[in-house]
């Protein structure tokens, strides 16, 4: 099913510490493809959350509509829009062993017993929790119970799925798994899926598309490569990627961008006046090294492991930035060495706004 | 379109906006509750104070000359009036106490046994749940004269005989210890509550300090048991003031020789049914109103004052 | 072998006197029904009837209609009970679930009206009865209590103990309000109500003055009030009156020896709001 978003807008009577009112979300318009997982992503208090309750019909919109397929739901409540939703805390009914918490939607629609269970029982191997059917949940680990949570939002064969949150109780091993079956039981489901969450590495490793938001706003949205590939502005650049992009302030100048304490100049080019502020941002794998006489001065710091990868911190003029380099690199602290920058992964911002130029 | 500014009305956390429609269900749900409640609690309430302040009330016609005082002045006229509340002071005033330091060292050695809990609760618990008729019973034969247990137990010891529930001399006695004894169970599941939810970090941090059961118990038991103890003691002070039932049954509906049982709410009951005196009765209720609200904001007070725990 | 300490053996004795005399009341009540009225009256008293007899059971039975007035009890408590727990599962839920304007200031009303002592109320509410022509009916002794605001009190603060998302879960699951109440909620919040329900139904039980006001005939006396007018046939006849008390509370022993802990955490839950 296809999610439509005209123009929504969420605005709450609380007001912030500067007396405004505080508008969790800011006129935003978007389309969900069918069949795709979409992550709503952004830092806390940008909205996402309550983009998405407004989705489930929990939280009523203050203005703007929200269509599925064809039909507006805007104003319908959340038992009569046919979605299906995890918490983050799960939310399993306490007094009710598994199966009866995934058959509890049906039992709702009063679908006659035998087809519950079997339904439920067949929802229940999809996601791997057959085994556990009449357990409670709290004699279940947190994966477990959150299987559970997937097969209750999926049995009655909703027409979208939202998911607030769903890693963050989970331990870093467990998480990886559980992303990846998260990803599994959407493929295989074939719902459109919506899931909430601030870590932009989990939104990155499994979505399709990603919405990015900060306080309220929708910052980009596009297809998961985009994003990291083609940010729309400096936030989305920064938010996105790890380690976090490199950013270089300096002066826009007729042969390129030259950063703030020296005055060498990194060949760039773009629709800007001279002398304009800006920020040359840099993904740490567009950043090479040789200690030959091809790119800008740099001076070398420090050299330090992320995993499997190397990273050299470098300081060119006032700027401070990381890159890539190989393991056996022969680290001389303080050796000036020579810097060059890739076309790809590499953008011209502007200093205040954060627009972007190049 | 012109944008006209219309105040709607929303809630504060989730914008949502009130509308006639969504007032519907609290109102339908609630109704039943809030039918009982209005009729037997509000209206009788309201209807208590103001009758209080009316002037000759007739019962039967509903007609009364005009609001003032006259009932409060003709109760504190009323030598029984104020018999009622001497003696129901002097009943509060033996009983709480004498219950609340009996309890305290029950709840203390039932907290301190393992074994046999169970059986120690049950027993000690069961005066709470059964009839006061049936207790007020039970107690009327305990007293009897000629063949009741307490005569015989003091004969044993060559007192003599003692006419325990028509005696002037030792009605209050009597009427104290059927108190204590009945004011027991609630006390003790109170404190031992209140017992029960001292970390025992404490004790562990004060013996290890080298401390001595009886300094725990003065230094570190009763200082956090505190709240608990005077809270407890403001409840059954409030219970005690409202003595009646028991007191009722154990004299056969009778106020008790020479009126010295007649307790504050003996004095309401008996204005209102037998006397048919319904502004006197109106302000006698008012002027237990009054104790038992100020006791109630007492506690209100301390039990927010001393939230050690939490 | 461990070792027990001098002070742990002069707690138990000191424990097992005290309660000796908290239920000592309830076994000589016991004993004296069973007794003769000879043996009764005797003194220095037998610790045990010499030729227990049920005959003072069958002479309360005969005499009052004791059949009746605990068929009475058993009706009025389970009505009673019945009608203030749906009364107040539904209330509770109003005022933690549900939401209007005002909601939080009209509760804490209701929780100050809960120092209105009750005997204010009764010169009204009589009338009320009589007004409404329920005077000498079952029903009286049943609609003024069915609007309890302490267990109101009691039962909202575990619904709100029950987090917002399985609410939410539950509406997006398809249930109405209605449906998460009964089919959530109120089989989470089982041992509260459970609790609620003995403290309530004990309550009914022992009920006694009201009945003495609004109840006129024999036909719909209930048990307490039975036994204090069984006081008027039976004279001073002890052994009699005790069979008859034996009736009033026998049943609740046994309530209480099944359900002592739901009990005792209802009174000590419950206590500090008197």
């Amino acid at each position: 099913m296809k999610v439509t978003i005209k123009n929504l807008t969420k605005k709450f009577a609380s007001r912030d510490k500067n007396g405004e009112p505080v508008i969790a979300v800011n006129n935003l318009t978007a389309e969900f493809e069918s069949g795709k997982l979409i992550a709503l992503l952004g830092p806390s208090g940008c909205g996402k959350s309550t983009m998405l309750n407004m989705l489930s019909g929990i939280l009523p919109v203050t203005s703007g509509k929200i269509y599925f397929d064809d039909t507006d739901v805007t104003d319908l409540t959340p038992d009569k829009r046919e979605v299906g939703l995890v918490f983050q805390n799960y939310a399993l009914y306490p007094h009710m062993t598994v199966l009866q918490n995934i058959c509890f939607p049906l039992k709702i629609k009063k679908v006659p017993k035998d087809e519950r269970i079997a339904r439920a029982k067949k929802i229940a191997r999809m996601v791997h929790i057959d085994e556990y059917l009449n357990r409670l949940p709290k004699e279940l680990s947190g994966g477990q119970q959150q299987r559970v949570a997937i097969a209750r939002a999926l049995v009655k064969n909703p027409k979208l799925l939202l998911l607030d949150e769903p890693l963050s109780n989970l331990d870093a091993k467990l998480r990886l798994e559980m992303r990846e079956e998260i990803r599994r039981i959407q493929r295989e489901s074939g719902v459109t899926t919506v899931f909430v969450t601030h870590d932009q590495e989990e939104a990155t490793s499994i979505s399709d598309y990603i919405v990015l938001m900060k306080l309220g706003v929708m910052q980009q949205f596009s297809a998961t490569r985009d994003i990291y590939n083609n940010p729309a502005n400096l936030f989305v650049a920064d938010f996105i990627g790890n380690p976090t992009i490199n950013q270089l302030h300096g002066e826009y100048t007729s042969s390129g961008f030259k950063p703030d304490g020296t005055d060498e100049i990194i060949p760039i080019k773009a629709d800007v006046a001279e002398g304009t502020r800006t920020i040359l941002a840099a993904r740490a794998e567009s950043v090479t090294f040789n200690k030959g006489e091809n790119g800008i001065s740099a001076k070398v710091n420090d050299m330090y492991s992320s995993g499997k990868d190397w990273l050299l911190n470098i300081d060119i003029g006032n700027n401070n930035l990381r890159g890539y380099c190989d393991a056996d690199y022969e680290l001389i602290p303080e050796e000036i060495i020579k810097v060059q920058f890739k076309d790809k992964g590499v953008f011209l911002f502007d200093e205040k706004s954060g627009e972007r130029y190049c | 379109m012109t944008e006209k500014k219309k105040r709607v009305r929303t809630y504060k956390d989730t914008d949502e906006k009130i509308t006639a429609k969504s007032l519907i269900k609290p109102f339908l749900f609630s109704l039943p509750f809030m039918v009982g409640l209005i009729i037997f609690t509000v209206y009788p309430f309201i209807k208590a104070v103001l009758l209080s302040f009316m002037e000759n009330y007739r019962f039967l016609s509903g007609k009364f000359t005009g609001y003032g005082l006259g009932n409060y002045q003709a109760i504190i006229a009323d030598p029984n009036f104020i018999n009622a509340l001497k003696s129901t002071t002097k009943y509060v005033l033996i009983v709480v106490p004498i219950s609340m330091a009996l309890s305290l060292l029950i709840a203390v050695g039932l907290n301190s046994v393992k074994k046999l809990q169970g059986l120690f609760q049950t027993v000690y618990f069961l005066p709470l749940v059964t009839s006061s008729t049936a207790i007020g019973m039970i107690f009327r034969w305990l007293y009897d004269y000629d063949y009741g247990l307490f005569n015989y137990f003091i004969g044993l010891f060559g007192i003599d005989r003692i006419h325990w529930l028509a005696d002037v001399r030792f009605t209050m006695a009597s009427i104290c210890i059927y108190g204590i004894w009945s004011m027991l169970p609630f006390t003790i599941i109170l404190l031992l509550a209140g017992l029960q939810n001292i970390d025992p970090v404490y004790y562990t941090a004060a013996r290890a300090d080298g401390a001595k059961s009886r300094d725990i118990f003065f230094n570190i038991t009763i200082p956090l048991l505190m709240p608990t103890i005077i809270l407890t003691s403001i409840v059954n002070m409030m219970s005690a003031f409202k003595v009646y039932d028991s007191l009722f049954v154990l004299y056969g509906g009778k106020p008790g020789p020479a009126f010295n049982l007649y307790t504050v709410i003996y004095y309401l009951y008996d204005m209102f049914w037998n006397k048919n005196k319904l502004g006197n009765a109106a302000a006698s209720a008012m002027v237990l109103f009054v104790i038992i609200a100020v006791f109630t904001l007492l506690q209100n007070l301390i039990s927010k004052k001393t939230n050690y725990y939490k | 072998m461990k070792k027990i300490s001098a002070g742990r053996i002069i707690t138990y004795v000191l424990l097992a006197i005290g309660g000796f005399i908290m239920v000592f009341p309830f076994i000589w009540m016991l004993i004296s029904s069973l007794k003769t009225w000879a043996e009764c009256g005797s003194m220095p008293p037998t610790w045990w009837p010499h030729n227990p007899t049920l005959e003072n059971y069958i002479y309360a039975f005969k005499t009052a209609p004791f059949l009746k007035y605990f068929r009475n009890s058993v009706i009025v408590t389970i009505v009673c009970t019945a009608a203030t727990m749906f009364n107040t599962i539904l209330c509770a839920f109003t005022f933690s679930r549900l939401k209007f304007p005002g909601r939080d200031i009209i509760f804490s009303l209701m929780v100050s009206l809960m120092m209105i002592p009750y005997e204010m109320l009764i010169i009204t509410n009589y009338t009320t009865i009589v007004k409404m022509g329920l005077y000498d009916t079952l029903v009286a002794l049943i609609i003024p209590f069915t609007s309890s605001i302490f267990y109101t009190y009691i039962l909202r603060n575990f619904f709100l103990s029950i987090p917002d998302s399985l609410y939410y879960s539950a509406r997006v699951d398809g249930a109405s309000d209605w449906q998460y109440l009964w089919e959530v909620m109120v089989p989470i919040a089982k041992p509260s109500l459970v609790t609620i329900g003995l403290l309530d139904a004990l309550a009914c039980w022992n009920s006694f003055m009201w009945s003495i006001l609004v109840v006129g005939s024999v036909d719909n006396r209930t048990l307490p009030f039975g036994l204090f007018a069984f006081t008027d046939q039976a004279g001073v006849r002890f052994e009699r009156l005790m069979a008859g008390s034996s009736i009033v509370v026998i049943p609740v022993i046994i309530l209480f020896l099944f359900c002592r802990k739901q009990i005792v955490t209802g009174v000590s839950k419950g206590g500090m709001k008197g």
